[in-house]
């Protein structure tokens, strides 16, 4: 009996010790707003440098992805300068709020911070607290922002990060090579984005 | 003589026992991502709380009440209606015979409207949507009067004039046609929080932006029930944003309103902000006065005294990790009291009065997707004994800076009531650790410390804005300084 009772304790330390987590990246680079919620879609509205629309969908994203079971030190979210779209006087919808008003946003959408957090992924950083996954975790990653691309026709695209940076196709799919992972599923909305799709198909 | 000192002391202690906050009580019991709530208490004395609460879909309205002042409370209970929809930002009243009324937004495909609850002492009645006629509306404030009128306040965007605030006025079996009152005016009206005065006034704390490029000010605005009007808006004294979570209203005895607003002094991460505090006389409103540097939420209640009450959520360290917790301040002294003891995250305080007793409903949590309700309650003193007795409540007496602004070195003086573990820190706007500048228990008296403006490294700090903060227990007290080379 005390054999039995010790193998289940055992089992469910091993069992816990090797179970996967769900990580989750959400990248949000130009043209992050943080104004007023006046306007509307950016085809609809070309005359505004930025758009809302942008945070909307992140928002939604990270309240969905918390109701999903992620947990919320998990999900690593670069968005705009680095805070949250939160205008004063105006009440927002609860959907595009940290559900205890809380900070959504971790770091800026910049190169410098997406370079760390990617390779904070694949071999960690304790200093930020970003764990190194391994082969058993799952990894969502999700990209919106205005996208862009070498030229006309061209397959070398970008993702478009604050300050006017850029990160290309392969140094993407670099990045995301070198994390371990059981799967990675990408989700990216901004414009050229089937650019990335030969680059990165293959990763998990 | 013996025996007067042991009364008197019996005495004191049974008051400072009274004074003291009662173990939070959780009030929702089921351990998954909630946000806003409300509550209410009725004529029998029944607190009726509602909440935010997270199901795989999205957020929906769940409702708990005791019956035995807070102690017990029944199983939460769904009364949101069961579809695909989601719903937030819940309000509640109750109206002389017990009967309930609640609001709060419902969202489906983007589309936003303004639903009512009411539970007549027997069922809930399915949900009604009272902004029919207008999309994107978001839930704001519920206020009843002392004849039973249910006001129901809502945000809606008029393209081009701006954010406006829309209302009914909900009876026993019919609502209103909307009311717009500053439709025509140009710029953003909007309030956040209402009281009605006896004869049926509303008293109303909001904010007001004349253009898209200007501040919001915190605004009073008020309806006068005997010809039906809205008055002009007040704009208090606001030199910065006027943000919405924060703002609350309170009428004294005398019938007259106070404020509360929030302000953010640094738009840009990481937001930090002052609570602001004023009052109207009967003529005009008062100069702000700054309660405390960097707080979230405040809500606030006047007792029959004309003491303000006010709760809100203060930030805190534990090592680099930042946390909330809520801190109660009076307006006898404005010395705060730290009452709640989170590893996360506690916050959306409500606080009302009844019977001479703070109640208080916020949200405790251990993570995002881990959070509970919670209540507590406070006797309030009877201060005709608090005065014969001689007894000052505050441990903090006074904590002042000279000379403020300074070029090199600024003296911090405190004085403390009685001796306590003494913790003094100088905070820079992103509320993180400059320097401690004392770290010791203290006795009862007068103290100087001098700031050089270095850190803890003994550097020069940069020119702009710090906070010195004193923590003795869990009473605390910030001034802001302003170093200028």
């Amino acid at each position: 009996m005390k054999k039995c009772v010790l193998s289940i304790v055992l089992l469910f330390l091993v069992v816990q010790f090797f179970a996967a987590e769900k990580y989750a990246l959400l990248i949000t680079g130009q043209a992050a707003d943080h104004g007023d919620p006046i306007g509307s879609w950016a085809l609809a509205n070309p005359g505004r440098k930025r758009h809302q629309e942008f945070w909307y969908d992140l928002a939604m994203l990270f309240n969905m992805l918390l109701r999903q079971g992620y947990e919320e030190e998990n999900i690593y979210v670069l968005y705009g300068e680095g805070f949250d779209y939160d205008p004063p006087g105006i009440t927002m919808p609860a959907i595009y709020l940290h559900p205890l008003n809380g900070q959504i946003t971790d770091y800026p959408a910049d190169r410098e911070h997406l370079e760390t957090v990617l390779s904070g992924l694949a071999r960690g950083n304790q200093e930020l607290g970003i764990p190194q996954l391994n082969d058993d975790d799952f990894l969502f990653i999700w990209t919106f922002d205005h996208g862009g691309h070498e030229g006309e026709g061209s397959s070398v695209v970008n993702l478009c990060l604050m300050d006017n940076e850029v990160i290309w196709n392969w140094e993407f799919a670099d990045m995301l090579r070198q994390i371990n992972s059981q799967k990675k599923v990408v989700w990216m909305q901004q414009c050229f984005s089937c650019g990335l799709i030969d680059d990165i198909e293959a990763l998990h | 003589m013996k025996r007067l000192m042991i009364v008197l002391a019996y005495l004191s202690v049974c008051i400072l026992l009274a004074q003291s906050w009662s173990q939070p009580i959780n009030v929702s019991n089921q351990q998954n991502i909630k946000s806003k709530l409300d509550f209410c208490i009725d004529s029998r004395g029944i607190i009726h709380c509602i909440w935010m609460s997270g199901n795989p879909i999205g957020y929906q309205i769940y409702y708990s009440r005791s019956i035995d002042g807070g102690l017990t409370w029944t199983t939460p209970l769904q009364i949101s209606d069961i579809d695909a929809y989601t719903r937030y930002y819940p309000k509640i009243v109750a109206d002389s015979s017990g009967r309930l009324f609640v609001t709060y937004t419902c969202t489906y495909e983007g589309t936003e409207t303004i639903r009512l609850k009411r539970y007549n002492g027997r069922v809930w009645t399915p949900e009604q949507t009272i902004s029919a006629s207008q999309v994107n509306s978001i839930n704001l404030a519920l206020a009843i009067d002392n004849c039973d009128r249910v006001y129901s306040f809502w945000q809606v965007y008029e393209n081009p004039i701006g954010y406006k605030f829309n209302y009914v006025v909900i009876g026993e079996d019919n609502i209103s046609q909307i009311f717009s009152p500053y439709s025509s005016t140009l710029g953003d009206n909007l309030i956040y929080s209402v009281v009605a005065d006896s004869i049926g006034n509303l008293h109303c704390s909001g904010s007001r932006r004349e253009t898209p490029n200007s501040i919001f000010n915190a605004c009073y605005y008020r309806y006068n029930i005997s010809d039906r009007e809205w008055l002009a808006p007040v704009s208090m004294l606001t030199q910065y944003d006027a943000y919405q979570n924060g703002s609350d209203i309170s009428l004294n005895r005398q019938g007259l309103p106070l404020m509360t607003w929030r302000e953010v002094l640094n738009p840009n991460y990481p937001l930090n902000d002052r609570s602001q505090f004023s009052q109207f006389n009967g003529q005009v409103w008062s100069n702000p006065i700054t309660i405390s540097e960097d707080p979230w939420y405040q809500t606030m209640v006047v007792d029959a005294n004309n003491i303000v009450h006010l709760v809100q959520v203060e930030k805190f360290y534990i090592g680099p990790r930042q946390i909330k917790n809520l801190v109660y301040y009076t307006s006898d002294g404005w010395e705060g009291e730290i009452i709640t003891n989170s590893t996360n995250i506690a916050t959306f305080p409500e606080l009302r009065l009844y019977n001479n007793t703070l109640y208080l409903v916020y949200l405790d949590s251990i993570s995002a997707s881990v959070a509970d309700i919670y209540f507590m309650k406070r006797v309030l003193p009877d201060t005709s004994i608090n005065d014969e007795l001689n007894i000052d409540p505050t441990i903090i007496s006074s904590l002042s800076a000279n000379p403020n602004p300074f070029r090199e070195s600024v003296e911090i003086n405190y004085k403390l009531n009685s001796g306590g573990p003494v913790n003094l820190g100088i905070f820079n706007i992103r509320g993180q650790l400059v320097k401690t500048l004392s770290k010791e228990y203290k006795n009862p008296g007068t103290y100087t410390v001098l700031w050089d403006g270095s850190n803890e490294h003994g550097n020069s700090v940069s020119n702009g804005i710090y906070y010195c903060r004193i923590q003795v227990d869990n009473k605390i007290k910030t001034i802001k300084l302003l170093l200028v080379k």
